[in-house]
C-alpha cells in the first residue's frame, strides 16, 4: 500500500501525542534533554557538524564537524538522587582526526571535513570507529587508561634507556592507578583508493570487510588492510561527457554480509550480490518509482536524487531521502516504496529559488528509531520530521535554544501552506533556508535522538507519561 | 544598460509567481499564454543554470551538482531542439573552469555544437555579428499587432516593482556588472567608432570574452525566444501581445538612436 501523507496533516492538533511506536506502547512527547556547542551567533565554519553517530549500545555518541575534528560523548548513569531523569551525555574525548591537505599533482585542496562517522561493534573494552573526509577514511580506537606502569629499572629518571650491561636485577614494574585517561589513537589510515569525494562508509556485518563510495566508485576494504581494496562498482563512463548519473550513497546490509545497496542521483536504487560476481556493475535488484506525470517539472530528476539510503535494523526494508520526501521500499518489491511520506511539500512551489540558491542540492540524511516503527530526518529552519510507521502520524518539531529549558515539551511545529495563517503556524516565506537540519540520529534502543542543528548538537528524549 | 538590464530582468518571472499566475494567464491568454509562461519559465532556468555551471562555488566541486545541473541543460536544450525552436546561442567564450578534481569531466560540447552548427552566422569572435544576429531576432516583432492599452507582459509586474523583490535577478546583475567593470574599453580596437550600437556591440563582446557568465546576450536571446518567428504556434494568431513600448526602448537603447 502507498501511502501518500497529504498536505493537510503535516502535523497533529496540540493535544495529540506522538507516539514513536516504542514496544511498550506508551504514547509519549519529546522534550528537552541537552544541547551542545556555543551559542554565539557568530558561527565558526569550522565548528558546523557534518555527522552525528550513536554506536551500537547508544552509549557513546559520535559528531565530527567541518574542522575535522570527532567529540565523543558518554552516556553517563542515571543518578539515584534524580531518578526522573536518565543519564546525560557528557564529553568523553576529543581528537583531530584529518587536517587540511594539498592534493600537490592536482593542485587541489582536500579539505579536512568528517563526511561521515560509522562505528565498528564493540569486541573488547575500547571502541573502534572509522572516520572519513574527501578522500582519506580512517580507524580511531578510543580507549580508556586509568593505571600506569611504575617502577621499571630499563630507564632513568628522565627516561634515557640504561645500559643493559649495568642492570643486575629483573624489577616487575607496578600498576599504580591514575585519573582516568581518553585516549584516540589512529590505528589504520586507507588513503589513496578515491578519486572522487567519498560520501558513503559502511561496516559490513561480518564485522571484518567494510566499503566506501565517492561520485562514482565504490570500494571494498578489509579493515586490517590499509594498502589495498576491492573495487565492487564502477560506473564511470569511458567519455566523462556521457556522465550522467553519480552514487550518492551506499551502505552494507545489516545481516548479509554479501549484499549492499547504492542510490543514485537520479532517484533510483541499486541492491547488489557480492558472490554474484567480483565487479558488482551488475545489480541484482533495482528499485524504481515510475515518475509521476502531472507532478513532472523541470526540477523533477534534482529533487529525485537520493541522498540518504539506510537499511532498517531487521534488513527487511530500506529508507531513501530524496529533497521532498522519505520513502520506505520492501527489499521485496523494486517497483515502488511502500511507504512515502511528505517531508516539506510546501516547497514544491519554491524550487526553482532553491535551485538558484543551491539549497537544493542539500544532502538530507534520515535515521530509523530502533524498532524500525518510526523515522526521522531534517529539514529547514532547524525543523525536523518525524513519522510513525504504524499510527501514520507525523510531527514536525524544531531545535532551538528558546524551547531549551530541561524536559520542557516540544510543540509541534505547523507551516501554514497557503491561504490563511493561523496562529502558531510559520508561512513558508519567513523559513529561514539558512538554518537546515541535515543530520540526525537515533538511539539503537532508547527513545533518544540526536539533531545537528549547524554548530549545536540537540539532545531530545522521550517523556513517559 | 542599466535601463535595459531592467526592462530585461522585468519579464522573468520567478517560478512561483509564475505558477501562481498560471490560472490568470490562461484565462486571459488561452494556452498559447501558457505555452509563453512555460517558456520563460525554461529560459529562465536555462540561463540560471548556465551561471551555476561557469561561476563555480569556491571549494565545493560538487560532482554530484554538476551533472544535475548539465543534465538540466540538457534537457532543456532537447525539448528547443524539439520544439524547433532552435536558435543560436552564445557559446561561452572559454572552456569551463578546469576542475582538477575529475577526470576530465565536461559540459557536453556536442548539445552547444548543435546549437551553433544551426547558425553559423553567429560568430563568437565577432561581437557586431552576434548584435546583428540578435537584431535580426528582434526584428520580426514590430510587425506583430501593436498591442495598445492590452499590454499584458505576462506574469511580471512593473519592472520597479519586480527587480525590488526579485533575488533571482540580484545574481544575474552582479556578474553583468563585474564584468562591465573588467571591461576596459580602452583595451579594445573597436571603440574608436563612437556609434552607440558599435560601444555596445564591443561591450557585449568584450563581457562574453572576458566572463564567461550569462551575459546581455542571453538575455537579449531569452527575451526574443518566446516571441519570434520559428515558434509559429505563438506567435502568429495568438491573441498574446508584447508591450511594444518596452521593446522599442530595448530597440532604442540598442541601437543607441
Amino acid at each position: 500500500m502507498i501511502l501518500v501523507r497529504d498536505k493537510q496533516c503535516h502535523t497533529l492538533p496540540n493535544d495529540v501525542p506522538f507516539s514513536a511506536g516504542v514496544a511498550s506502547g506508551n504514547d509519549f512527547q519529546w522534550c528537552f534533554s541537552q544541547v551542545k556547542g556555543a551559542i554565539d551567533e557568530d558561527v565558526a565554519e569550522a565548528d558546523i557538524i557534518s555527522t552525528v553517530e550513536f554506536n551500537y549500545s547508544g552509549e557513546l555518541l559520535a559528531t565530527g564537524d567541518k574542522g575535522g575534528r570527532v567529540v565523543i560523548f558518554q552516556h553517563e548513569q542515571e543518578s539515584k538522587n534524580r531518578p526522573h531523569l536518565r543519564g546525560e551525555y557528557n564529553v568523553y574525548s576529543t581528537f583531530q582526526s584529518h587536517e587540511p591537505e594539498f592534493d600537490y599533482l592536482k593542485s587541489l585542496e582536500i579539505e579536512e571535513k568528517i563526511n561521515k562517522i560509522r562505528w565498528l561493534p564493540q569486541q573488547n573494552a575500547a571502541h573502534f570507529l572509522l572516520s572519513t573526509n574527501d578522500k582519506t577514511i580512517k580507524l580511531w580506537k578510543i580507549s580508556e587508561r586509568d593505571k600506569r606502569a611504575e617502577g621499571y629499572n630499563l630507564k632513568d629518571e628522565d627516561g634515557r634507556l640504561r645500559d643493559p650491561f649495568r642492570i643486575t636485577a629483573l624489577r616487575v614494574p607496578v600498576l599504580m592507578p591514575m585519573d582516568l585517561m581518553v585516549e584516540a589513537s589512529p590505528r589504520r589510515i586507507f588513503a589513496n583508493a578515491h578519486t572522487y569525494h567519498i560520501n558513503s562508509i559502511s561496516v559490513n556485518s561480518d564485522h571484518e570487510t567494510y566499503l566506501s563510495a565517492d561520485d562514482l566508485r565504490i570500494n571494498l576494504w578489509h579493515l586490517e588492510i590499509t594498502d589495498r581494496s576491492f573495487n565492487i562498482v564502477d560506473i564511470k563512463p569511458a567519455n566523462m561527457e556521457e556522465l550522467t548519473e553519480v552514487i550518492t550513497a551506499a551502505e552494507c546490509h545489516p545481516h548479509q554480509c554479501n549484499v549492499f545497496v547504492y542510490s543514485s542521483s537520479k532517484g533510483t536504487i541499486r541492491l547488489c550480490d557480492m558472490r554474484a560476481a567480483a565487479l558488482c556493475d551488475r545489480h541484482s535488484k533495482f528499485f524504481e518509482e515510475p515518475e509521476d506525470p502531472s507532478s513532472r517539472s523541470f526540477f523533477s530528476e534534482i529533487i529525485s536524487s537520493i541522498s540518504d539510503v539506510k537499511f532498517s535494523h531487521s534488513g527487511r526494508y530500506m529508507m531513501t531521502r530524496d529533497y521532498l520526501s522519505v520513502k520506505v521500499w520492501d527489499l521485496n518489491m523494486e517497483n515502488r516504496p511502500v511507504e512515502t511520506y511528505q517531508v516539506h511539500e510546501y516547497l514544491r512551489s519554491k524550487l526553482c529559488s532553491l535551485y538558484e540558491n543551491d539549497c537544493i542540492f542539500d544532502k538530507f540524511e534520515c535515521c530509523w528509531n530502533g524498532s524500525d516503527s518510526a523515522i526521522m530526518t531534517g529539514s529547514y529552519n532547524n525543523f525536523f520530521r518525524m513519522f510513525d510507521r504504524n499510527t501514520r502520524r507525523d510531527i514536525t518539531l524544531e531545535a532551538s535554544r528558546e524551547s531549551s529549558k530541561p524536559r520542557a515539551t516540544l510543540k509541534p511545529r505547523k507551516v501554514s501552506t497557503g491561504g490563511k495563517r493561523k496562529k502558531d503556524e510559520i508561512s513558508v516565506d519567513s523559513l529561514d533556508f539558512n538554518k537546515k537540519i541535515l543530520h540526525t540520529a537515533w538511539h539503537p534502543k532508547d527513545n533518544v535522538i540526536a539533531v545537528a542543528a549547524t554548530n549545536n548538537l540537540y539532545i531530545f528524549q522521550d517523556k513517559i507519561n | 544598460w542599466c535601463r535595459l538590464l531592467a526592462l530585461l530582468m522585468s519579464v522573468y518571472p520567478r517560478e512561483d509567481e509564475a505558477t501562481e499566475l498560471l490560472p490568470a494567464v490562461e484565462f486571459m491568454f488561452g494556452k498559447a499564454g501558457l505555452e509563453v509562461s512555460y517558456t520563460l519559465q525554461r529560459q529562465t532556468i536555462f540561463n540560471i543554470s548556465l551561471m551555476k555551471l561557469y561561476t563555480q562555488r569556491p571549494g565545493e566541486p560538487s560532482l554530484q551538482r554538476r551533472v544535475l545541473i548539465n543534465n538540466m541543460l540538457r534537457r532543456i536544450q532537447d525539448e528547443l531542439k524539439q520544439d524547433g525552436t532552435l536558435r543560436p546561442l552564445l557559446l561561452p567564450p572559454s572552456p569551463p573552469p578546469d576542475d582538477p578534481l575529475d577526470e576530465g569531466y565536461r559540459q557536453a560540447p556536442p548539445t552547444f555544437g548543435v546549437l551553433v552548427q544551426s547558425q553559423p552566422s553567429a560568430l563568437l569572435m565577432e561581437p557586431a555579428s552576434v548584435l546583428q544576429a540578435e537584431l535580426r531576432l528582434l526584428d520580426p516583432l514590430p510587425t506583430l499587432p501593436s498591442g495598445g492599452s492590452l499590454s499584458p507582459d505576462p506574469p511580471s509586474s512593473s519592472p520597479s516593482g519586480f527587480l525590488s523583490d526579485l533575488a533571482l535577478d540580484d545574481v544575474l546583475f552582479a556578474d553583468i556588472d563585474t564584468s562591465m567593470y573588467d571591461f576596459d574599453p580602452c583595451t579594445t580596437t573597436t571603440t574608436s567608432t563612437t556609434t552607440g550600437s558599435a560601444a555596445i556591440a564591443t561591450a557585449v563582446g568584450g563581457i562574453s570574452k572576458i566572463a564567461p557568465v550569462v551575459t546581455a546576450d542571453d538575455l537579449i536571446k531569452s527575451l526574443a525566444s518566446p516571441y519570434n518567428g520559428p515558434a509559429p504556434q505563438v506567435s502568429s494568431n495568438q491573441p498574446f501581445k508584447i508591450d511594444l513600448t518596452e521593446l522599442d526602448h530595448i530597440m532604442e537603447v540598442l541601437v543607441g538612436s
